[in-house]
């Protein structure tokens, strides 16, 4: 062998790890707009390609129910075909141009076929005015609440144009929750829903004049939800408590820091923060050797060195600086590996227990 | 020369082929943990909430100085669904009159408020307030018992709030009715 080949190997060596590192089939997003439509408005369904890939087939398939003001279903519907894909090249779209009308639930289904396997995405949204009073709207379900992690979007008082809420809610579905990697991966895990009652926020620094977050009145309604976000418009310095956080309905990366207290118990990662050690796959550690022992538990993505303390709190972590826990504000970043291994097990967990 | 290339081709060969079935195995553990999730989630029910049995209570109470008062404007409600999966550092305990467990599960803090903005974080005890805490739909509820780090906070008695929901719930027939 000599030093041309030699060269020419590892290029093809270093090619066929990362080729074998692509997922074969490509990652696809559902996704509806309007996220919670009128009963007029027309609704584009979307099945985009996150990864790439192909897609042989693709079919979509659509059930309207219909709902009482008591919350009783009056009328199951019966699922009909709306449209079919043959060896599409991009992304799938499809638009039903008149509106489901009121007192709707829309269950729509991607029955996706790639060259490894057939997948199916069942997404259900009701279209507004939710008739069911002081219950909070599903706007993107496809588990059942006791096995998946749900969110409850709440409008501020302060929001001057509802339709900028409603975009805002289904931009944080797909911008936040669906582009993060991890959660990406765990995409049909989770719940959405749209309180139809507002709530106030309120400045952390002017909790002893303003009083804290005041919450919508059907407040106790929503307690099932493992997270409740009051989205606002005006610059806040935002805060949590009790499975309630706020945060400007933009903010891609504040939701997600939130939601990773609120759903899977990670613990802030820098000094200032909540520290505390969970008993399964914590991403905190309350000494340095603790966190150099565990740094071997997460393969080649951690070692003992990387064990650091986080400011002078006498708190440790293995994650990196840009990971979600440490980061808020406009653009999300990424939940690094002991982050990740929480969010599995935390949604495994919820899934079969 | 030759075979110092050779020994550099093997070794990269093996880091190579562990790393891409290291890789592989990761992925493999990941793609059965979310194929066991999925398969154990239920579709999403358009009747959830309206599902007979499907519900819990929520007691409202208020906090003054710091501490949980039961006064005239606690209430207890009944809430359809069910509660949610138990995360966050306080630990409920839900007792009966002989002081029994007949509950425990985890709660984010209603009596801290966290702010984690621009990694200013800051935690502060809510002095007054609101707080909602979740209880089982039934039982001889009597005491809840609020814990952090495993340090008792508060221990609250629930058994006339309690009741009396339950008796204005299913109130009792008077005389005059009969």
């Amino acid at each position: 062998m000599n030093f041309l080949q030699f060269k020419s190997f590892i290029f093809a060596a270093i090619g066929l790890l990362i080729f074998s590192a692509c997922e074969k089939s490509p990652i696809t997003l559902a996704i509806h707009e309007p996220i919670y439509p009128t009963g007029s408005e027309a609704v584009t369904y979307t099945l985009t390609k996150a990864t790439s890939g192909d897609i042989n087939s693709a079919k979509l398939y659509e059930t309207v129910a219909t709902i009482n003001s008591s919350g009783t279903i009056t009328s199951a519907g019966s699922e009909s075909l709306i449209n079919t894909w043959t060896s599409p090249s991009g992304d799938l779209s499809f638009s039903k141009s008149s509106g489901y009308g009121t007192n709707k639930l829309v269950t729509y289904r991607f029955e996706v076929t790639t060259p490894d396997q057939t997948k199916n995405f069942r997404v259900t949204f009701a279209t507004r005015p939710y008739p069911v009073a002081n219950m909070a709207a599903p706007v993107y379900t496809q588990g059942d609440p006791d096995d998946v992690f749900d969110l409850v979007f709440i409008p501020d008082t302060d929001i001057s144009d509802m339709d900028d809420f409603y975009d805002n809610c289904r931009g944080a579905i797909l911008e936040s929750f669906f582009d993060e990697e991890k959660l990406r991966f765990w995409r049909r895990q989770f719940n959405f829903y749209i309180n139809p009652l507002k709530g106030t926020a309120t400045d952390y620094d002017n909790i002893a004049t303003d009083g804290q977050h005041q919450v919508p009145s059907n407040n106790a309604n929503l307690t099932w939800a493992e997270g409740r976000v009051l989205m606002h418009e005006d610059n806040l310095r935002d805060y949590a408590s009790g499975g309630l956080f706020s945060t400007e309905m933009q903010n891609r990366g504040t939701i997600l820091h939130e939601c990773g207290h609120a759903w899977f118990d990670l613990a802030d990662e820098y000094g200032g923060g909540a520290h505390w050690e969970e008993d399964d796959f914590p991403n905190n550690w309350p000494s340095l050797s603790d966190a150099q022992g565990a740094g071997s538990d997460y393969g080649s993505c951690k070692s003992s060195a990387d064990a650091v303390q986080m400011g002078t709190s006498g708190w440790y972590k293995l994650c990196v600086d840009n990971c979600q826990m440490k980061a808020t504000g406009l653009n999300h970043t990424a939940y690094d590996c002991p982050c990740q291994y929480r969010i599995n097990f935390a949604i495994l967990d919820n899934a079969i227990n | 020369m030759k075979l110092l290339y050779k020994n550099i081709f093997l070794t990269i060969c093996i880091v190579l082929s562990l790393s891409v079935q290291a890789q592989e195995k990761e992925k493999d553990n990941s793609n059965q943990d979310r194929d066991r999730a999925e398969k154990s989630t239920a579709p999403f029910s358009l009747n959830y909430f309206n599902k007979p049995g499907n519900s819990y209570l929520v007691l409202t109470l208020q906090v003054k100085e710091g501490k949980l008062v039961a006064d005239e404007r606690t209430k207890v409600q009944e809430v359809k669904g069910k509660m949610p999966y138990p995360t966050g550092n306080l630990s409920v305990r839900v007792l009966d009159a002989q002081g029994e467990l007949l509950d425990q599960y985890q709660m984010q803090d209603p009596l801290v408020v966290r702010s984690c903005e621009d990694e200013k974080s800051e935690t502060k005890p809510v002095t007054n307030g609101t707080v909602q805490i979740m209880l089982p739909p039934s039982g001889n509820i009597a005491t809840i018992e609020l814990l952090r780090d495993k340090q008792t906070v508060q221990r609250i008695s629930v058994k006339a709030l309690i009741d009396e929901y339950r008796r204005g719930f299913n109130p009792p027939k008077d005389e005059d009715d009969q």
